[in-house]
């Protein structure tokens, strides 16, 4: 075979403050699976043109409206109204109930639920609170007296209202080819709600979960939803028994690695009739360090297709932001980035939290997209437009003016030598460096080029057999032999892709714990490919890679990026 | 005319071996030496006639002259034979007459008339004249080809010639004496009508000779007829009436009540629009002088039944224009014009066939093409709070050119603001709407009206917009075509990149990057990136030193060697790509990563300790990578095009085509059977490529009688993402094979041994007829012979033996040979020949009369002509002649004589030629009656 290496376009990796990738004349072709997004350079970019690089944009425009449903994701909300209210009485007697309507902005066509949280946590012993709708436009909150004397009160009470499952259904459109995720846990919606109204979105189409692209509440993982793990535990036994059984595979693992319970996806019923989210926040770099991720992805999608038996889609739900939980230094370190005005003579610095290189994006994209069933790129709604005079303030601190002689300075709108501000209807300027989307898109066309362009993926992947060489020095490409052990099924075939169930099938999990790369080759109908990836490569070195599956051939690497080549 | 008197007849005329005698003729002097006439060649042609008793007819050609000092002077057998005879001298002699007869025996010369020309058959003129400067030849004709009688003084005169722009119509009597002469108005047809002072008696024989006023026939003989007066007149019979003979005859003879029409109207042409709209050119003269004006029309179906008809009133032109309520279905018709106050004198020349065939809508090749808008992106400059029309480019225009001169009849402008993502409609008020001439180009519309100012807010930079230009004829839309422009910013169209801070390009290595506030990288001179950060930074508290660590955008450690020459001055070579550095400042043993990683809890997280153990972190990206890789902006490929609609070929639709001409950045073609574009599966795969500037793109009409949309997307390369989309209609002619409903012998129509039979319906595409003739209890197993051809819903059948079987179909080919077997998409039908139904409808024999001359035959028969056998006592056929169906008319014939039967009402028979008469029976054709004669008896 001949490889001939898929060479990402220089600009496609340019990095940039604004959403370069949706002026570029690329596209992507994934043959149906998916690559949604929520932000778009708005101003220059039209849905027909935008719809050429994605699959998929978040349905949070009203310019949508009339874009078919296969071609739009929903975060599915269920807030309404969120209304604090204190309640205050003196001397409120055994029995007795104090009460306050509080207007509500809700649909008068729509069901609502109330929920409550209490300023202090809890309320008082003999307290007892509810909240009932009184009319769709007027909730009433009664803190009624059950104790043995009376009792003054001044408590906060966050009336959180929420639609029912069925009117959020019910202003949803009706299509399987509709991209179904959600935040009403986050919304204030109980798990139980959350889940009836998935589950009323699938039942109303029908055919259980093949037949849907309903997928998840983004919190449900940490209801124990997920049986997602992660490969910095460096529990490698029990990842590979993970793989050994359905039953393991469907098990939830703990944070040190170890096989819970079954997944409440399982044994809630719900992988009957929806389809699971794939975590893909990567928050701070206390929880993403390390070379894990693609062998994390590929073990993770092998763990759902054993579990699932291939019923069920699986995609990932990203996003390029990290806003430091369980990381304090990092939320409040925040990030300085230089934004350079090219008509003055320095740059500004506003101190906004981090994002995520393009780099790991890249790579999380490229794999998910890869192995699995897609993902979206889910970001706040915020019109965007490229006049960087239009930034906006730091997310904590002083905007400062860096400029090129002297020192830093405070930035002072008013002073010429320093750029203007601008304020646009239109929208604002990035935040922060939109790299994050640009890298996912880059992986997305790298992955059309051997899927929508040329098919050499729809039929299996396969782990290769080779050696790699650095500086003279051959390794095997395996820790303990060039080729790759062999699932249950006698192959080292990935487990995806159609195919039968291949238990076992754990050499994912041995290159990881050996830091060895990643070498597979990939099969459709149009031929085969290569895909490397080794997150531990050296930079500055170049690797050559001995494959000798199809007749052997060699490849030049370098880098830590994943680099596809196609073979003829 | 007076007699020449002719002053000697040769007395011993060489008779002939071959029989008749042999005379020269020649133009002398009164004093015997030869002479020559400008307008008479002198005679030196030999000519012979059957008896010395007959008179000798020379023809000297039309025109007025003048003989002065001369005589004829007639040879017997050779010029120099010297038995000859001279003319009287004649000085001042007028000659007006086209012949010259000198009776032999009575030496007269006298000019000749009359019926007695019938019996001078020999070919070409006795006399050739030269050329005359006064009276030349005309250049073809006139040729008298039919008189008809519209009343007792008005005829009209059916010629033919070439260059005559009058006639001169002498008509003259049995004896030659000129009865009447009608000088024509400058001639526009084939016929005119000669309007005479003295009307013409009924049963009386006339010359009819016709002349160019200023020309003579080069041969007279074709130019003169004699006419006997019929006691009817021609009127109107019905619509299907076709030549003057039947014209002659077609009624019981009435007088049309209405005045007949001057000249015509005689339709020329029934074109078809459209379903409603058909246009009559015709000809005639003076159709507004009647009251009412102009030309009153009917169509009429194949049934003879009017399915429209009205009055054109007062009219001005050559043509006029008949809009229907409702379209004529497809099938044969004839369009019969008469004038409105007056009744057309001919009215075989007032009808006209013509087939109305399916109508699919106008074939038109429309403008796909918006001129010069197709502009991804556009950068204005100076843009002005109002923009008007005036300060737009001059090439925003709306255009179309390069179709095939059909037309369609409106254009509209769509346009809608796309900046936003929602669609939002630009008032059509500002826009482009207009009914157009059907041109072939027009480039100058704007996309908005000339003197509208711009919608607010279309002109604002950073604007991106989606116009459509839709073309329709009679409300029905034929196509359109989209573009999508926009109003750039003026930086870099094709990916702007605003607010990098650092980009430089050193030994080929271009590096961007969007740098910390207090950590950077550059790219050294060797290429290689240097890493430019605090190595320690106090903690967040200020309690502890943090140390740097380095890790990568995949938040992975970089190499120790790595890390060293990334800080160093040396730098580190990096791949091309983005990459990220994240530089971490913890409380940790110097390049202990391990310690970190084991503590990122300590470091990072736990609220208690963080500040004191870690500082804030710095983020850079950055790119690396050849410099110059920038793409250049899209492009969208440009082309003209225009739609061949499918037509039927046979039973099959064909030719559906798209063409795109002129093309300019495309490479490859998919097409979508929808109003707009709809991508089916690989956008990057192709219907068809595109290696040069002009391609056809076959299309797929639908179901018969059914119109398609298309789309075709134009890619430039093959990424999915530029292109350029064209739009149009395809309309579905119904093909569907025809079928034969039935086959019917027409025997009323039987005309000379075929007949009329096989009707079938409204099939327009069927081309050639074909049948076979077979005989009782055979199969159908041999080839068949094409006997007739379509449009129509008739065919001609050769007559069959009596009881024999006809078997007919059709064929779809078109101008193709005849096919072996059975033809393909044929439907056969058979019936069997009643020939005893045939004969039934046939003249009867009535009797037989020996005249003087010659036998007279009656006919007492109805109906259709017939042909007549002659044959001899053996019953051996000697010779056919056909002969009108003369009810009631005695014929006779010369049975030994060869020529073409006229239709008069009898004729000599001259059975005593050579003193034998011939003994013979007369039979009509197939009908076995025979009354028998004795010639000469």
């Amino acid at each position: 075979m001949t490889p001939t290496k898929i060479n990402i376009p220089a600009t496609l990796s340019r990095v940039s403050w604004i959403i370069r990738y949706q002026y570029l004349p690329y596209v992507i072709n994934l043959a149906g699976k998916v690559f949604g997004v929520t932000n778009w350079m708005i101003e220059d970019i039209s849905p027909t043109e935008l719809l050429k690089k994605v699959t998929h944009i978040q349905y949070v425009y009203p310019a949508l409206d009339t874009l078919h449903p296969s071609r739009k994701w929903r975060n599915l909300r269920s807030e309404v109204q969120r209304t604090g209210v204190r309640m205050s009485k003196s001397g409120l007697g055994v029995g007795e109930t104090h009460t306050v309507d509080v207007p509500c902005q809700v649909n008068g066509t729509d069901k609502v639920i109330g929920t409550i949280y209490v300023s202090q946590g809890a309320l008082l012993d003999g307290l007892s609170l509810s909240v009932t709708m009184l009319t769709p436009g007027t909730a009433r909150a009664q803190i009624t007296n059950h104790g043995a004397a009376s009792i003054t009160i001044d408590i906060h009470v966050s009336i959180n209202i929420v639609r029912s499952p069925q009117a959020i259904v019910n202003s949803e459109p009706n299509d399987p080819t509709y991209l179904v995720f959600g935040q009403m846990v986050e919304d204030g919606s109980t798990v139980e709600q959350a889940e009836e109204t998935l589950r009323l979105m699938a039942q109303r189409i029908g055919g259980g979960a093949k037949n849907n692209m309903v997928v998840s509440d983004y919190f449900f993982h940490i209801y124990g939803y997920s049986y997602n793990l992660r490969m910095s535990s460096g529990n490698w036994g029990e990842m590979s028994r993970s793989v050994q059984t359905q039953a393991n595979a469907r098990k939830r693992v703990d944070f040190e690695g170890n096989l819970q319970g079954e997944a409440v996806f399982f044994s809630s019923g719900a992988y009957l009739y929806r389809n699971q989210i794939y975590n893909g926040y990567l928050d701070s770099f206390t929880g993403t360090h390390g070379r894990f991720m693609p062998y994390e992805i590929i073990l993770n999608y092998t763990k759902h297709y054993i579990a699932t038996s291939g019923d069920t889609k699986m995609f990932t739900f990203s996003w390029q932001e990290n806003e430091g939980v369980g990381s304090p230094a990092e939320r409040v370190g925040g990030a300085y980035q230089l934004l350079r005005f090219p008509d003055k003579s320095g740059s500004i610095a506003r101190h906004d939290r981090y994002t995520l290189s393009g780099e790991v994006i890249f790579v999380q994209a490229f794999w998910t997209i890869l192995v699995g069933d897609g993902l979206v790129f889910w970001d706040g709604v915020g019109p965007m437009i490229k006049d960087p005079h239009a930034f906006i303030p730091g997310f904590n601190g002083p905007i400062k003016w860096i400029p090129d002689a002297g020192s830093e300075q405070t930035y002072n709108p008013n002073d010429p030598q320093q750029p203007a501000k601008v304020t646009s209807v239109a929208g604002v300027f990035p935040p922060t460096p939109q790299v994050g989307q640009t890298a996912a898109f880059r992986a997305a066309w790298v992955c059309s080029q051997i899927m929508g362009v040329s098919d050499r993926t729809s039929l299996y992947m396969l782990w290769a057999t080779f050696t790699y060489v650095i500086d003279g020095i051959s390794a095997w490409g395996y820790y303990n032999e060039p080729a790759p052990a062999n699932g249950s099924l006698g192959h080292a075939r990935l487990n995806g892709f159609g195919q039968p169930v291949n238990l076992n099938e754990v050499n994912a999990i041995n290159q990881c714990q050996f830091s060895k790369p990643l070498a597979i080759l990939t099969v459709g109908v149009d031929g085969p490919a290569f895909v490397w990836h080794w997150p531990d490569a050296p930079l500055s070195k170049t690797v050559t890679v001995n494959v000798s599956n199809f007749g052997g051939f060699s490849v030049d690497v370098r880098g830590r990026a994943p680099q596809v080549f196609l073979l003829n | 005319m007076p007699h020449l008197p002719i002053s000697a007849v040769p007395d011993k005329p060489i008779a002939l071996s071959g029989g008749g005698y042999r005379f020269v003729v020649q133009l002398v002097t009164c004093q015997g030496q030869p002479a020559t006439h400008p307008n008479i060649e002198t005679p030196t042609q030999v000519f012979t006639v059957p008896s010395a008793a007959q008179p000798l007819l020379f023809e000297i050609g039309y025109g007025t002259y003048t003989l002065d000092n001369l005589k004829f002077r007639v040879h017997s057998d050779n010029q120099n034979s010297g038995c000859f005879l001279d003319s009287q001298c004649l000085n001042g002699y007028a000659i007006d007459c086209p012949l010259l007869g000198i009776t032999l025996g009575g030496g007269n010369v006298e000019c000749m008339t009359g019926d007695c020309i019938e019996d001078w058959q020999p070919a070409g003129a006795l006399f050739h004249k030269g050329g005359s400067t006064d009276t030349p030849y005309c250049q073809a004709g006139p040729e008298l080809w039919g008189i008809s009688k519209l009343a007792a003084d008005r005829f009209r005169v059916d010629f033919h010639a070439n260059g005559v722009d009058y006639i001169v119509l002498d008509i003259s009597d049995e004896i030659g004496t000129l009865v009447e002469r009608y000088n024509t108005p400058k001639l526009t047809g084939p016929n005119f009508v000669a309007q005479l002072i003295t009307p013409l008696t009924t049963g009386v024989s006339y010359l009819f000779s016709l002349r160019g006023r200023d020309c003579v026939p080069r041969d007279p003989s074709k130019s003169r007829l004699l006419f006997t007066i019929p006691d009817i007149s021609v009127e109107p019979c019905d619509a299907t009436w076709s030549s003057v003979d039947s014209a002659l005859y077609c009624s019981g003879g009435t007088t049309p009540s209405r005045p007949a029409c001057y000249d015509g109207p005689n339709p020329l042409s029934v074109t078809k629009q459209s379903n409603l709209v058909y246009v009559v050119s015709y000809h005639a003269n003076r159709m507004n002088d009647y009251t009412p004006k102009g030309i009153a029309w009917k169509f009429l179906n194949s049934s003879g039944s009017i399915v429209a008809s009205g009055s054109t009133g007062e009219l001005s032109t050559s043509s006029f224009t008949i809009t229907l309520p409702t379209p004529l279905p497809i099938g044969n018709y004839t369009v019969k014009l008469d004038g409105a106050g007056c009744d057309h004198q001919n009215p075989s020349l007032s009808v006209l066939g013509f087939t109305v065939e399916d109508t699919p809508p106008p074939v038109i090749s429309y403008p796909l093409f918006l001129y010069e808008a197709v502009l991804p992106s556009r950068v204005i400059s100076n843009i002005t709070p109002v923009l008007s029309i005036h300060e737009l480019p001059s090439d925003w225009n709306v255009g179309w050119r390069g179709f095939n001169g059909q037309l369609f009849d409106h254009v509209d402008v769509e346009m809608w603001d796309t900046t936003s993502g929602a669609e939002v409609a630009i008032p059509s008020n500002y826009l482009f709407h207009a009914d157009v001439p059907p041109t072939t180009e027009q480039l100058n519309p704007s996309l908005f009206p000339g003197n509208s100012t711009f919608p607010p807010g279309l002109h604002r930079p950073n604007s991106t917009f989606r116009v459509r230009v839709t073309y329709s004829y009679h409300g029905v839309v034929l196509g359109s075509q989209e573009a999508r422009f926009g109003f750039g910013g003026g930086q870099d169209q094709s990916a702007p990149n605003p607010g990098i801070p650092y980009s430089e390009t050193k030994n080929g290595v271009r590096v961007d990057a969007i740098d910390s506030i207090a950590a950077r990288v550059v790219v050294l001179e060797n290429g290689n990136v240097r890493l430019i950060a605090p190595l320690t930074r106090l903690s967040f508290n200020g309690a502890n030193v943090c140390r740097l660590f380095l890790y990568d955008g995949q938040h992975n450690r970089l190499l120790s060697a790595e890390r060293e020459a990334l800080l160093s001055s040396n730098g580190l070579s990096y791949p091309d790509g983005e990459h990220g550095l994240m530089a971490i400042y913890v409380n940790a043993p110097l390049d202990n990563y391990d310690s970190v990683e084991n503590n990122l809890y300590g470091l990072f997280g736990d609220p208690s300790t963080y500040a004191s153990n870690s500082a804030r972190k710095d983020m850079i990206f950055f790119t690396v990578g050849a410099s110059g890789d920038e793409p250049t902006p899209p492009t969208v490929p440009t082309f003209n095009s225009r739609v061949t609609q499918p037509y039927c070929d046979g039973f099959s639709l064909v030719g559906a085509q798209l063409t795109l001409t002129n093309i300019v950045g495309a490479t490859r073609y998919r097409i979508s059977y929808t109003p707009t574009y709809v991508e089916q599966g690989n956008c990057t795969a192709s219907d068809g490529v595109i290696t040069g500037n002009l391609v056809n793109i076959p299309l797929i009409p639908g179901a018969s009688g059914t119109s398609r949309s298309f789309t075709v997307r134009v890619y430039a390369n093959d990424s999915c993402d530029n292109y350029a989309d064209t739009s149009g209609v395809i309309y579905a002619q119904n093909c569907a094979a025809p079928e034969i409903t039935h086959l019917n012998l027409d025997m009323s129509t039987l005309i000379d041994s075929s007949a009329r039979c096989g009707e079938y319906q409204n099939y327009p595409i069927v081309y050639d007829i074909y049948a076979k003739i077979i005989a009782p209890g055979t199969t159908f197993d041999g080839a068949t012979a094409r006997i007739g051809s379509a449009p129509g819903n008739s065919f001609p059948v050769g007559l069959s033996p009596e009881n024999s079987i006809l078997m007919a179909g059709y064929n779809s080919s078109c101008g193709g040979g005849v096919p072996v077997g059975q033809p393909a998409n044929s439907i056969f039908y058979r019936f069997v020949v009643n020939l005893n139904q045939v004969y039934a409808q046939y003249p009867q024999l009535n009797g037989l009369t020996v005249e003087m001359w010659g036998e007279r035959i009656k006919n007492t028969g109805a109906g259709a002509r017939d042909t007549l056998w002659f044959t001899q006592n053996t019953f051996t056929k000697v010779r056919t002649i056909s002969i009108a169906p003369y009810n009631g008319i005695y014929f006779s014939r010369d049975p030994l004589y060869t020529g073409v039967a006229t239709q008069r009402p009898y004729q000599t028979y001259n059975g005593a030629v050579g003193g034998v008469r011939k003994l013979g029976t007369f039979t009509f054709n197939r009908q076995s009656q025979v009354l028998s004669f004795t010639a000469g008896a």
